[in-house]
């Protein structure tokens, strides 16, 4: 059943996030269930947040590049390694920086051109600053680190959609290196339609073209606009290869490097349906629970067991299927007005929202809306408070002194003893034990009715063969 | 004097005024020019009509060539199709609804190139208003 | 309808008059004049921009006595052609009644409404309903595109704050459709109209 409980992945300090006093893990009543309890049929990862040893990361970075071409980086070229905030809270962070530090240990080796770090980010303009100093970037790159961020100078660049902007900044070399990873959130954006490309139109893009992406599209067209920027001709011309950390619900199970952006983004598509496919469906049937935000940048982005957040909250309807036009996006609440089968609800089995360490800043005005949302110390209510992207939230929000206070007071109002705490894990999760009971006794049905049902169809309508998987 | 909506005579009548139209001329300049800008309005029965009813416009660079009332739909050759019912329809004609608004909360449903209803709304606009202007009468009333 | 509860504050010592502030701030409320950043209090949203990208600490945020409501008045929205709000919105790739701005939830119609009682630039849309304040990420590519819808030809300033970028749904070929059948974009379009 439940181990005592893991301690999650630590939190770097930030400005833009409150110091938690006390973890969900340290809560009584909470352990950790194992990832592979549930699905023993995934495969075993070889980095956890947990007992991992970063040289795997090394060795795995160094073998996925053994195979990469970089032949077209000639010395005196200039190259950027773009990294992207998430990376530098999964696990922790390190992982991803040993990964970005062995790409430019083996490019600078093979090449003799120097690398240079590009820290794309979105909400702060300290935020690269905050990752620079904490991973020791300055010293890794000598120097030649720059953040970047969606109101930074734009460059227009073409696609076959028209003209669109990206962050000159971020492609202001010869070459650049999509040193990313592959969690699978905002599936109800992305429809793990080119997950791989996603931070063309987000890290990489000025905030028009974010605004572009999530508003100007429904979401299964949006794909069409991050495909449409790494198909342009500026960007195919830069791109020397792309390296990621790949990711299942158990953890990171490898690095995967390749010249073909869309030979990785296949691969990811065809791992995450299989696994993540059947830990979104088993979180979608459950019955309920409380949430508690606890690690990382913001809450939507926050993983327990793999999954952030966001994806459990959107959970209700089954965003892998292409033939559901229906999903998160301002065009869709006309639909949602006109044609119900086509509502994308939330997951009404979240019975509370208690916010214990997160970012605010992005605009969360649905969870209130969803459940009673409780914030955990004063610190908290003063950061929200002044959050510009959710002037409402302190008018439906209510503020507890401390994190037990504050899931004791959610279990009374949610009027359950279910407990799932978001703190970045993967391979665990940590939650109450009613909780854990729930998900084993489903398990095994959902797997199940992954494999017959729902991976085919999800496999065919990306044209992928079973044969493939 | 009053036209029957739909009739032969308030056909005849819209399109002249479609004609006179600033803004439809205006708006519509670019429309049709180089595809195919006509349209199929289907009346569905209800409200006091008895059959399903088809209005065909005949729309190019903000003039109309033809208004007429057709039997069948593929009589003819347009590419734009808009469909809802009667009722729906009368609103419109007599004002108390706004075509676009309705079409939005899907009381009409329109099948073509939609990119260009929608880079072209003003227009959209301009017609429905031409077709409120006309002083009709209603079948069920 | 934009809550606003907090208000910048300058302190002249720190400020260098670089314009940082000036030229990241969405409601223009924020200008340096005669070397210093100066703040406009009727206009300042509270979207923590020049506060944060200040290098020097000059900007801090001072709690307001009392919150302060932007937003267009829904009877000037109750006066508006229907017609021709509902053309502008479309036009715009929007339908008047969605919320626009999540962080504020305004609605297309309020900011159409804005813009066709003369807002001509998206500082001018943000003073008038708070849009943009937020997030930005949702909003500001519709707010440029209703203005392009009303007034034609937007002409970006200088300092970087926005883009002249629209590319839509709308904007996809034929061709690009049919080239990539699996992202249902022909659907999509129809979709709200069927």
């Amino acid at each position: 059943m439940i181990v005592p409980a893991i301690q999650p992945p630590p939190i770097m300090p930030s400005k833009y996030g409150p110091a938690a006093a006390m973890r969900a893990a340290d809560l009584p009543g909470i352990g950790s269930l194992s990832v592979k309890e549930l699905f023993p049929e995934f495969a075993p990862e070889m980095f956890n947040h947990y007992g991992g040893d970063l040289a795997a990361i090394i060795k795995a970075t160094e073998d996925a590049l053994a195979g990469v071409d970089m032949s077209m980086i000639k010395p005196g070229h200039t190259v950027n390694i773009l990294s992207c905030e998430h990376g530098f809270s999964i696990f922790g962070g390190g992982p991803y920086v040993e990964m970005i530090k062995t790409i430019k240990r083996v490019v600078e080796e093979r090449t003799g051109c120097k690398t240079r770090l590009r820290l794309a980010m979105y909400r702060g303009f300290k935020e690269a600053d905050e990752v620079r100093e904490y991973f020791g970037l300055d010293e890794i790159f000598e120097g030649r680190v720059a953040g970047a961020g969606p109101w930074d100078k734009g460059l227009e660049i073409e696609t076959e959609i028209g003209p669109v902007y990206v962050v000159k900044k971020v492609f202001d070399a010869d070459w650049f290196i999509h040193a990313y990873y592959d969690d699978p959130r905002e599936i109800y954006f992305h429809r793990m339609l080119n997950r791989g490309l996603k931070a063309f139109v987000m890290a990489y893009a000025r905030v028009e073209t974010r605004s572009a992406f999530h508003f100007s599209f429904l979401n299964r067209g949006g794909a069409v606009l991050p495909r449409a920027i790494y198909n342009s001709p500026f960007i195919q011309e830069k791109h020397a290869f792309s390296c990621f950390m790949r990711t299942s619900p158990n953890g990171i199970i490898g690095i995967d490097g390749d010249n073909d952006l869309l030979a990785i983004d296949r691969r990811i598509t065809i791992n995450h349906l299989k696994t993540f496919g059947k830990m979104v469906r088993l979180i979608a049937d459950l019955d309920d629970f409380i949430a508690i935000w606890d690690g990382g940048r913001w809450g939507y982005y926050i993983h327990a067991g793999g999954v952030c957040f966001g994806v459990v909250m959107n959970c209700d309807f089954d965003a892998f299927d292409l033939e559901q036009p229906a999903a998160l996006s301002g065009l869709d609440d006309l639909i949602h007005k006109r044609d119900p089968e086509y509502i994308m609800d939330m997951n009404r089995a979240i019975k509370a929202v208690v916010i214990n360490q997160s970012w605010p800043g992005i605009v969360i005005s649905d969870v209130p809306k969803l459940a009673p949302t409780i914030l955990v110390g004063r610190q908290n209510a003063e950061l929200w408070d002044k959050d510009p992207a959710n002037p409402h939230f302190m008018d439906f929000a209510v503020t507890a002194e401390t994190l037990p206070a504050a899931v004791n007071f959610a279990k009374r109002v949610g009027g359950t003893e279910k407990v799932l705490a978001f703190d970045g894990s993967f391979g665990y999760l940590t939650l109450s034990e009613p909780l854990a009971e729930e998900m084993l006794a489903k398990a095994p049905a959902i797997s199940t009715k992954v494999d017959e049902h729902y991976l085919p169809m999800w496999l065919a309508q990306r044209g992928i063969d079973m044969a493939e998987v | 004097m009053a036209l029957l909506f739909p009739s032969p005579e308030w056909c005849a009548e819209c399109m002249k005024k479609l004609n006179e139209s600033e803004a439809v001329a205006t708006t519509g300049k670019n429309w049709g020019i180089d595809f195919n800008g006509n349209w199929v309005f289907e009346a569905q029965p209800g409200d006091g009509l008895e059959k399903a009813t088809y209005l065909y416009m005949e729309m190019k660079g903000g003039k109309c060539s033809d208004c007429r009332i057709i039997d069948d739909p593929s009589e003819v050759e347009a590419g734009y199709y808009g469909y809802g019912s009667y009722g729906n329809f009368k609103a419109v004609v007599k004002g108390e609804k706004d075509f676009i608004g309705a079409a939005m909360k899907g009381d009409f449903k329109v099948r073509g190139d939609m990119s260009r209803v929608v880079k072209n709304a003003k227009y959209v606009a301009a017609l429905a208003r031409v077709l409120g202007s006309v002083d009709s009468k209603y079948l069920g009333e | 309808m934009k809550i606003v509860r907090y208000q910048a504050r300058v302190d002249e010592s720190k400020c260098n008059g670089d314009k940082l502030c000036e030229n990241m701030c969405p409601a223009g409320a924020i200008k340096v004049i005669d070397k210093k950043a100066v703040v406009d209090p009727d206009n300042c949203m509270a979207c923590l921009r020049c506060e944060d990208v200040c290098p020097h600490s000059a900007v801090t945020m001072e709690k307001l006595p009392h919150p302060r409501f932007v937003g267009v008045d829904p009877a000037e929205i109750e006066k508006m052609d229907v017609t021709d709000l509902n053309a502008l919105c479309l036009e715009a790739g929007l339908m008047a009644d969605i919320p626009m701005c999540f962080c504020t939830w305004t609605q297309a119609k309020e900011a159409a409404t804005a813009i066709m009682q003369g807002a001509k630039t998206p500082e001018a849309v943000t003073r008038k309903t708070g849009v943009c304040t937020g997030c930005g990420i949702y909003c500001v590519g519709s707010v440029l595109k209703l203005l392009k819808a009303q007034w034609g030809e937007l002409d970006p300033p200088k300092s970087g704050l926005w883009v002249d970028s629209t590319v839509s749904m709308w904007d996809v070929s034929d061709e690009v459709e049919e080239k990539y059948p699996e992202f249902h974009l022909k659907e999509d379009k129809q979709v709200l109209f069927e």
